[in-house]
């Protein structure tokens, strides 16, 4: 095993800056974090395995588990790649990277890849693990991770995805944060655009303690489509922190960030969504909203929705709610004779549901309707119907 | 009894709650972005035909501190006011706070940190050294001053029913309508009058909405406020006039720091303007004001202010720092603090007028228009604290950029846990002219009880080319058309105005776009 | 014979790049109505815009005198003044302007223009009432924000008061059928022939024969591929009707005029 070393003091002072102000992740500087890989069951594994019939990547602690994982053409693992990692070093995130084995997916893919990445380990664990997805010009690659975190030992993990699309290239990607809410889940998204391409990604957080996942997209051509939405339902101490920043570098490009969960419990979520219009960026018509139900008097939205704009032929706006459920239509199901708890559930599954309506792949969407129906109330009685 | 003491549990924790709301987020923003170098020389040219007209210097012997600041220079200004003991212990006290901090970089905001060894703390005009007893004896050159100011002083207060305390650098040189307005209750002076005067009021009041140690230019304010307005209307009253003051900085190198304080006894209302203006100097000079109100049960206060400081020239040299700290307290239940700003001067502005709903059913509200040209730069908003129940809190934002000016709203709307049936609307809207300015829009919404909602809308424009035609095929000219549709766009804000106000206002920014477009 | 009201000589003009107009000739007299009618395509709305000074749209080549003199000389702003009017196919937008502040400010535009003394808020006020009812406008549209949130219909309608208010000499209508139904349509052109009179001129523009048998043109001239192909009396806009603009598609101008 290759020893790791990263300097978790750097999580120490982290909420005293404005991209952190929401998310204190201090505690994180005390733990001692062990860095190694160890052996998960072969039915751990299995049980995430959703999509049988696709290619299928395992990641352990980082590290690539050949036995459990079914390659393609295209797929490559520790491949020499030079671009892999020039995407992340346009931001300014303050996650640390360290030392982890990179997944790379090039050519066209249109039967989703499905990407497993566990932490595991008897006591609290860090681990990073690395994707880097290039559609060349014309392609097309659909990707889903699952990020999971076995036991309650408190692990952290710092997923670092790139996207590289070329001109006229489409990429889908689908993260999904489950497993222990006791984890922390630092992720970061890197995404770079040339002319014409088109970029969805969906992000969606089940689990974890403190899931913080940060999103950076460079739009650097034409007419280029970015699609970024997320959903959370969480509840306990949970907190989810969604951070984007979209950069409109070129003119007639349209982007879109559509971010919307329920909180229970003391449950909380951060929401920062940056769009950046550079001068020159003509006809830029963006987008982002942050839709937030709670269900508790102990749970907390927060959401800044940002705009900076350098150009005055842009069309950009943004729109934040928080509330309760929708009492008019509550009352609307009422008198069709349902039930108030079941009209409740079957409003909550219909404000979240939605963003799982976009993902096409049935094994997985299954899945995740699955988890969220177990993590929502009245999800039971959704089963029902 | 138990009650009692739960109550009394109760206030401290909000007072407690208050002090750690009371600071914007206190990291950095870090400036992704300045003005390009590429400049549209002619464009510029244009844009500053019309040179600032308030920008006259007044030549009157000063009576003044040495620059630069320390324990004496408080003394100083505190001897010179005849203060009482406590409140030179409460400067001390802000002071020695003031050189532990540091000044914030948060904002979106370029410019040169002011020296503070540079800055004359006190500058007051000779000739009211000893304090003028009344307006004939305030020194003529002033009078003049004023009039070129447009400022209802003297005689025209009569008529404009306007009650003015004028501010001019440091001291307060003259307060209309006092009298008349004694005979209702209504305490309408000078901040260092009211020292001398009611010093029961102030005492009970000063810095309970600001404190000392609130920020980096409020706790500057605390250690050497030099003048101001003091306004207190008793219970049930209603102030039968708008009340006034105009400031104005005259003294070269001087920084002006007034305090206003006003309070609103149960059932009392009263409608306050603030204007502002300073001469054209090529240095920078700062303003660093602190504002507080407070509103008991059923009590309003609507405050106004028409900002039109010194800009600096079109290169963006000179102009007002503006950093002023504006906070109002809606302690008792169904009260009512009504914001309502239109800037359009200033180099840079920082300033978050702002509401703490504390009583039950108590209303904020928060009404902006905030105008940058040439290298301008106004980073400003507003801050909503739901505490009690059924708070409501309704804010409009209307940011206009031209030039190269840099137009940033932040806005924070925090509904705290026992904020039932809390409501907030939100609405902010940048409009751009050209492509070399910039408009953002940085809100932080905070949402922590589950009956509360908050929305929040934000949209950008321009003037569109199918609205200047549609306006030049009825006959109006471009420039006409182009103020016209902004004034639409500021529509909202302006009908929050009083009358003479929303009419300055309009001028104003009718100077302010000159040729920025077209 | 006295100056015409507006005289278009050979216009050819272009938008961003694409040529519309290829060669119109057209001259307007007081007290004329005159119909333009063409297919989708053919430059109708271009010709409207080209009239009213739109910036978007060159002329390369040709003329156009109003009451004799050079209009191509004039901004958008100078030819309102002088007495054209456009009522818009699509009446845009502005929001918080005040339609009355609005109409005021055009209004004393124009009679700035012409050397008159501005109407004060009364007399305005009188002459918004006097005209509202001769559209059967409501009034309280009037406060909202110039076409701000008003429906189609409504939009068309306060077009032809506006063209009331100002009261133009050449009257230009760009499809102001379009997306009007039967009562509307009624109510619009009663406002424009209430308007009809010897001091005054009318282009109307439109692609369907049924606006016409309300506002009874005395010329009619076809518009295809931006020529006017043929012209006659109000009759062949029956026969337009009739045989549909693919019958006139390729006769040149004069070749199939009786």
């Amino acid at each position: 095993m290759t020893t790791m070393t990263f300097d978790n003091k750097c999580f120490e002072k982290l909420h005293k800056t404005e991209a952190w102000m929401y998310t204190n992740v201090s505690a994180l500087a005390k733990i001692d974090f062990a860095l190694s890989t160890t052996f998960v069951d072969e039915q751990i594994i299995h049980g995430f395995d959703v999509t049988p019939a696709n290619s299928f990547i395992v990641l352990i602690n980082g590290v690539f588990n050949e036995e459990a994982s079914r390659l393609s053409d295209g797929i490559e693992i520790n491949a020499a790649y030079e671009l892999a990692g020039t995407i992340a070093s346009r931001g300014d995130s303050f996650i640390p990277s360290f030392e982890c084995d990179t997944v790379t997916i090039t050519n066209n893919q249109e039967k989703t890849i499905h990407i497993l990445q566990l932490v595991t380990g008897d006591c609290a664990t860090a681990a990073s693990g690395s994707v880097f997805i290039h559609a060349k010009e014309g392609e097309s690659i659909s990707v889903a991770e699952t990020h999971v975190c076995l036991g309650d030992s408190g692990h952290l993990f710092m997923p670092l995805t790139e996207i590289m699309a070329e001109k006229n290239s489409n990429v889908t990607l689908v993260r999904a944060i489950r497993g222990s809410n006791t984890a922390y889940q630092l992720g970061q998204l890197h995404v770079c655009q040339l002319d014409s391409s088109e970029v969805q990604t969906h992000t969606i957080t089940l689990a974890s303690k403190v899931s913080r996942n940060e999103v950076s997209a460079y739009l650097d051509g034409e007419h280029i489509e970015s699609n970024f939405d997320g959903m959370y339902m969480l509840g306990q101490d949970q907190q989810v922190d969604n951070h984007l920043r979209i950069e409109h570098n070129y003119p007639n490009c349209n982007s879109r960030e559509f971010y919307k969960g329920i909180l229970d419990g003391n449950a909380k979520s951060v929401f920062t969504g940056r769009i950046y219009v550079k001068e020159g960026a003509t006809d830029t018509d963006a987008k982002q909203t942050n839709q937030n139900i709670l269900l508790s008097d102990d749970a907390n939205a927060i959401a800044r929705p940002q705009l900076e704009i350098y150009n005055d032929e842009v069309a950009c706006t943004h729109g934040a709610t928080t509330g309760e459920i929708d009492e008019e239509a509550k009352l609307y199901l009422r008198s069709r004779g349902i039930p108030a708890d079941a009209a409740e559930a079957l409003l909550m599954y219909a404000f979240l549901n939605e963003s799982l309506d976009h993902l096409a792949d049935d094994g997985f969407r299954k899945t995740l309707t699955d988890e969220l129906l177990s993590a929502m109330p009245g999800g039971d009685f959704i089963r029902t119907l | 009894m138990e009650e009692d003491k739960n109550m009394a549990n109760d206030t401290k924790k909000r007072s407690e709650e208050i002090k750690r709301l009371a600071d914007m987020p206190d990291a950095g923003t870090l400036l992704s972005s300045s003005n390009t170098a590429a400049e549209d020389t002619q464009l510029l040219k244009e844009t500053f035909n019309e040179k600032y007209k308030w920008g006259f210097v007044t030549d009157i012997e000063a009576d003044s501190a040495p620059p630069g600041l320390d324990e004496s220079t408080i003394a100083f200004i505190s001897a010179k006011k005849e203060e009482p003991q406590w409140l030179l212990d409460w400067r001390l006290k802000a002071y020695k706070h003031w050189l532990t901090m540091e000044e914030p970089n948060w904002p979106h905001l370029t410019y040169n940190k002011p020296n503070y060894d540079e800055i004359i703390f006190y500058s007051a005009p000779k000739s009211l050294t000893d304090g003028p007893k009344s307006l004939d004896e305030v020194d003529p050159a002033l009078l003049e001053t004023y009039k070129k100011l447009g400022i209802p002083l003297a005689e025209h207060a009569a008529l404009a029913g306007v009650a003015v305390d004028a501010v001019f650098d440091s001291v307060s040189v003259g307060t209309t309508y006092q009298d008349k307005l004694a005979e209702i209750g209504i305490i309408f002076c000078p901040m260092s009058e009211a020292v001398r005067e009611h010093p029961e009021l102030v005492k009970k009041y000063l810095g309970t909405v600001v404190p000392y140690s609130d920020n980096y230019y409020a706790t500057l304010n605390s250690a050497v406020f030099t003048d101001g307005s003091f306004v207190y209307i008793p219970k049930g009253v209603k102030c039968p006039m708008d009340l006034s003051t105009y400031f104005r900085i005259n003294a070269k190198s001087s920084g002006q720091f007034e305090r206003t304080l006003i309070i609103a006894e149960e059932g009392a209302s009263v409608s306050y303007l603030e204007g502002c203006t300073a001469p054209m100097r090529d240095e920078n000079q700062l303003h660093a004001a602190v504002v507080e109100l407070i509103t008991l049960d059923n009590a309003s206060i609507k405050y106004s202010t028409v900002q039109n400081w010194y800009p600096g020239d079109e290169n963006g040299v000179g102009g007002i720092y503006n950093f002023v700290t504006k906070r109002g307290k809606c302690q008792g239940k169904s009260s009512r603090i009504t914001w309502t700003q239109v800037e359009t001067g200033s180099a840079v502005t920082w300033k978050y007028p702002s509401c703490i709903l504390l009583g039950d059913d108590s209303v904020g509200e928060f009404y902006s228009v905030a105008l940058t040209n040439n290298y301008q730069q106004a980073d400003t908003g507003t801050k909503m604290i739901h505490i009690g129940k059924n708070t409501r809190s309704t804010i409009v934002s209307k940011g206009i950029s031209a030039g190269h000016g840099q137009n940033i709203y932040r806005g924070l709307v925090k509904i705290q846990k026992g904020a039932e049936n809390a409501r907030n609307y939100t609405q902010c809207d940048s409009m751009l002219m050209g492509d070399e300015c910039g408009a953002h829009t940085f809100p932080y919404i905070e949402v922590k009880n589950s009956s509360a909602k908050a929305e929040h809308e934000a949209s950008t424009s321009k003037i569109g080319e199918d609205q200047l035609f549609y306006c030049n095929q009825r006959g109006i000219s471009t420039e006409d058309a182009i103020n016209m549709i902004v004034n639409g766009f500021c529509k909202e804000v302006f009908r929050e105005l009083p009358m003479e106000f929303a009419v300055e206002a309009r001028r104003l920014l009718e100077v302010s776009l000159e040729a920025s477009v077209g | 014979m006295t100056t015409p009201l507006l005289e278009i000589k050979n216009l050819h003009a272009n938008v961003e790049g694409h040529d519309i107009l290829k060669g119109v000739n057209l001259t307007v007299h007081l007290g004329e109505v005159h119909s333009i009618m063409g297919p989708n395509g053919s430059g109708k709305s271009t010709l409207a815009c080209v009239l009213a000074g739109h910036e978007a749209y060159e002329v390369t080549e040709g003329e156009i005198y109003f009451m004799g003199q050079d209009l191509l000389e004039l901004d958008a702003d100078h030819r309102a003044c002088a007495g054209i009017f456009l009522a818009f196919q699509y009446p845009v937008e502005i929001p918080g302007v005040s339609t009355k502040f609005f109409l005021k400010a055009a209004v004393n535009a124009m009679r700035k223009y012409r050397g008159e003394e501005e109407l004060d808020a009364m007399d305005f006020l009188d002459l918004v009432e006097e005209k509202a009812a001769s559209v059967k406008l409501n009034t309280d549209l009037l406060d909202r924000g110039v076409n701000e949130g008003f429906s189609g219909g409504e939009k068309k309608r306060a077009e032809i008061f506006q063209m009331a208010m100002l009261d133009p000499k050449l009257c230009v209508l760009d499809e102001t059928d379009s997306g009007l139904d039967i009562d509307a349509l009624r109510i619009v052109s009663d406002g424009v022939n209430k308007l009809r009179s010897s001091e005054r001129g009318f282009v109307v523009i439109t692609h369907y024969q049924r606006l016409l048998d309300h506002i009874v043109p005395d010329f009619v001239h076809v518009l295809i591929d931006g020529k006017i192909v043929k012209s006659g009396g109000k009759e062949l806009a029956l026969e337009l009707e009739e045989k549909g603009y693919v019958a006139f598609e390729n006769c040149d101008t004069g070749c199939c005029c009786g």
